[in-house]
């Protein structure tokens, strides 16, 4: 029984130790950029090949398209490659 | 009418070769794919692309169901006059867009 109580409280003492380091240790997350081929990253960095682009251009013919009665985005909050403060 | 993202130079000198660059939102659904209630989605493909310069025909291509979503295609054109560049895809299910863009020769 003592051996055994012995054990316990040492592994509490070690639990404690790596809770305290974990709080402290660095962020380990990674983007899946970093996980890419050469080929893919370059072509996520071209805006003419990537194509989330595409629904870039939606976004600003959303932006100045009127909603149903109401005025668009653009009436208020401008032109969006300045500034989206209305 | 699908977004459509053209990237052409607006001005050239007279025998330049201009880079076009081109991407178009489209499924491009091969008729392989099984949906979510396991039947197989139909074929919705882009078949053909053509540029035309001033209407002459400079730049088509065909396109499979190898080709995966939104395509891209980029090529050159050597630039002899002013005047319009035309891009128009092809596909099933009546799918036809038609783009320009303008160029001014030097």
């Amino acid at each position: 029984m003592k051996v055994g109580a012995a054990s316990i409280a040492a592994a509490l003492g070690l639990l404690c130790a790596s809770s305290v380091h974990a709080q402290t240790a660095p962020d380990k997350r990674r983007s899946g950029f970093d996980t890419m081929s050469a080929r893919i990253q370059a072509m996520q960095r071209d805006d003419l090949q990537n194509p989330g682009m595409l629904w870039v251009a939606d976004g600003q013919a959303l932006w100045n398209r009127p909603a149903g009665n109401s005025a668009s985005c653009a009436q208020c909050h401008h032109d969006a490659r300045q500034s989206m403060k209305g | 009418m699908a977004r459509a993202l053209i990237h052409a130079p607006t001005t050239a000198r007279k025998g330049e070769v201009m880079e076009i660059r081109t991407l178009i939102a489209h499924p491009m659904e091969t008729g392989y794919r099984a949906g979510a209630d396991g039947r197989t989605l139909p074929r919705d493909i882009l078949r053909r692309f053509t540029c035309r310069y001033n209407n002459e025909v400079v730049f088509s291509a065909d396109l499979y169901p190898a080709i995966s979503a939104n395509p891209y295609l980029a090529f050159s054109v050597v630039a002899n006059a002013s005047g319009t560049l035309s891009f128009t895809w092809e596909g099933d299910n009546g799918f036809a867009q038609t783009e320009s863009a303008t160029i001014t020769v030097a």
